[in-house]
Order: C-alpha cells, then structure tokens, then sequence
C-alpha cells in the first residue's frame, strides 16, 4: 500500500512537472524567406521576416502568437561595408503602426500625420511572461525560456559579419494583423563617428 | 472511502515532495569550476575589468510548480568574467565601477560584463537552462563602445528524483557556465577590433 502511494504520488508529480511538454522546433531560416522584406543604406542590410502565420509561431514559440497578442519579427543584418563597425540594438527597431512616423504602406514618406498610428518599442522577454498563455506550468516556462533563447543580442556588427535573432512586440489586440499599413524603423549607430543611420522597411506586401 | 483516502494521501504525498524539491527557498551561492580554455592567442590589450555590484547580486529564478527557487549565481559570474578576460588578454585589473575603470589610464580596454536575463524550464524529465550574458568593450580614453556582444549559454540536466534534484540543478548550472566560457573566449579571439593594438 505504502510503495502504491510513493508510486502514484512520484507519477502525478512528473505529470504537473510535464512529461508531455514537446522540445521547441530551432529556427533555421530558409533563405531567403517568401516573407522577407529587406531594405538597404549606407552598407547595410536589413531583412525582416514577420511571423503572423499560426503554422510558424506554433512549429518555434509553441504559441498561436497573433491570438496571444505577441508581434515576432525575424531579423538580420549584414555589415557590407569595407571598414565601418555599426551598434546593433534591439531598442533601435520600432514598429510604426497605421501610417505611425509618415510612412505609408510601400515606405513614402507622407506629410500628413496619422492620429490613429502608433509606434511601439521592442519589449523584452519579461514583458511577455504574462501574456502568454499557457495551460501547464511547465509548458510556460519552457514556451518562456524558448522565447528568451532566440531572441536577438545586442551587438556590434564588424565589416562582412551578419547577425540574426526574433525581436517581439506586445501588447496587440489579440487575434490583429499587425503587419497591415506597419513598417519598421531601425537606428543603427556607427561606433568611431557615432553617427546614426535610419531605415525603414515596409512589412506590408 | 478506501480510494478517497488514496487520493488525498497520494496528493500529500506530491505536496511534500514538491516542497522537499525546495520550491520557494533561497539558495546559497551558486559555486562552478571554471573551464580551461586554451587554443587562442593573448590579445595585445591592457584591459580593466568592470565587476560592479548588479552582477555580483545577480540572482536566478527556478520557476517550479509549487514556487519560485532563487539561486544566488554572482560569485560564478564574476569568477567567469576573471577567467575568460584573463586568459584572453595581456593584462587585467579588475575595478568595481566604470568610474574607477576610467581613471586607471595605464590600460586601454574597459570591458564590462552584464547578466542580461535566465531562464529554466522543465519536462521530459530534464531541466533547460538558457543564461544571457553581455560584453561591452570600451575605448578607455575615448569612453566609445568599440564592441559589443550578447552571449547565450544553454544546457540541460536531468532532473533527477525528490531526493536528488537539488544537486542537478547545481550541475545544470554548472553546464551553463561550461557553454558560456568558450562561446565568450571565441568571441573576444575572434573579434577584429582586440586584434590590433589600437582600439
């Protein structure tokens, strides 16, 4: 009787510790990607794959991230320059939203400014945390810690080196296209002059 | 009646099982042996090392069921900082301030490390750890940042029995570090700004 107890109780606990909890699907990204916008100044290239459909978020974040209000962008960059070394961070990428920043949908700038736009800043792992809906402990923090592995570091980027990573945006109205009438600005900082340089791409088609 | 009092004994049974796992408990300092790392050459740079007091008091959340587990993983970090600069550069002093790191104009390198974010997860009968360190290089002189890197470390373990996950964890913690060490020694190695010795 006590050995049955000791059994049941070590075999619910490896059920709330979630033996069901699948491994997350690593990102190796097609290239290029169908999805992908790219945009180019200066020596540098930027390419921005947003990931809106369910089959994508589910096979690498293990979410349905457009209904959990979660904005995942893929993002690389390539220094093509000779001798320029450029600061690459993630605080330098906003979503600009509804015609936010004067941009239309093919990246115009347009001169009237748009009371319904919005611009948002990229949000770290933290912030999510609480968005993300999860059914199981265990499945959290590994949906959670998932999240936190692919995400894009900080980083300088030297001649002929490229970088990538998944940089996210939250809170959106659950279920929303956020890529409708949306582009991306990035600010990339060249590390000796300090000078700055600006792109925006376009993420509707 | 006999099934009833099966199922509340086998649920205070995973109570106290949950609670011996240790769940929401402070830990001690997390302590892990430091990888050799070997292969590279010594970088032509006189570098300060910056182990300020965010890093020493950095701490890591083992989110479980029944809580929260923190584990007290500054010691380590700093003692990773040491070994991965030290072996990487021609000289290393080590400041607790930016301030003081600044004032010391017989180097020319600032570096300071930063404990970004962890994470651990678990199912599959094993624990996932995912440890995020950032390295920025400066110009001591100019107070530019010349490089800047963001290190992710994973590692996994098995989550062992009731009676001897505690020192799994420990072991997990100490795979991390074993993944972070050589990553941040390649990166100093391979970076084309430390090659020259001018910054």
């Amino acid at each position: 009787m006590k050995h049955f107890i000791i059994i049941a109780s070590c075999s619910l606990l490896l059920l709330f510790n979630g033996c069901g909890t699948a491994r997350i699907a690593d990102y190796q990204p097609a290239s290029p990607s169908i999805s992908e916008r790219m945009a180019q100044q200066s020596g540098v290239e930027v390419a921005l794959d947003p990931f809106v459909e369910r089959a994508r978020t589910d096979k690498y974040f293990d979410i349905d991230a457009i209904a959990n209000g979660i904005a995942i962008l893929h993002v690389r960059v390539v220094n093509k320059t000779a001798n320029q070394t450029f600061l690459v961070k993630k605080e330098g990428f906003q979503l600009l939203r509804n015609g936010a920043g004067g941009l239309t949908g093919d990246g115009k700038k347009i001169e009237r400014s748009s009371p319904a736009g919005q611009v948002m800043g990229v949000v770290g792992m933290g912030a999510l945390m609480g968005l993300v809906g999860a059914a199981m402990v265990s499945n959290a923090t590994e949906v959670q810690r998932n999240f936190t592995s692919k995400e894009m570091g900080d980083q300088t980027l030297s001649p002929d080196e490229s970088m990538e990573g998944f940089i996210y945006f939250a809170p959106l109205n659950h279920g929303e296209d956020w890529t409708r009438a949306a582009a991306v600005k990035i600010k990339l900082a060249e590390t000796k002059t300090r000078q700055i340089i600006e792109l925006n791409v376009p993420l509707s088609q | 009646m006999k099934f009833t009092r099966l199922i509340i004994q086998s649920l205070l049974a995973v109570l106290a099982l949950t609670l011996a796992g240790g769940c929401g408990i402070t830990m001690s300092q997390v302590s892990v042996q430091q990888s050799p790392l070997t292969g590279g050459r010594v970088l032509p740079h006189r570098a300060v090392l910056v182990l300020n007091q965010e890093l020493a008091d950095y701490k890591h959340g083992f989110h479980l069921v029944g809580g929260t587990d923190v584990y007290p993983i500054g010691s380590a970090l700093q003692d990773y900082a040491r070994n991965v600069t030290g072996r990487s550069f021609q000289q290393v002093d080590v400041v607790p301030s930016e301030e003081k790191a600044a004032s010391l104009t017989s180097d020319d390198l600032i570096l300071i490390p930063r404990a970004v974010k962890s994470d651990t997860s678990f199912g599959h009968g094993k624990f996932t750890i995912t440890l995020v360190v950032e390295w920025t290089a400066k110009n001591r002189a100019s107070q530019n940042t010349v490089w800047l890197k963001t290190i992710t470390a994973n590692a996994s373990e098995k989550m062992g029995s009731a009676f001897t996950t505690l020192k799994h964890r420990r072991m997990l913690f100490q795979k991390a570090f074993d993944d972070l060490s050589p990553q941040t020694y390649k990166a100093f190695q391979e970076a084309p700004e430390f090659r020259g010795n001018q910054l």
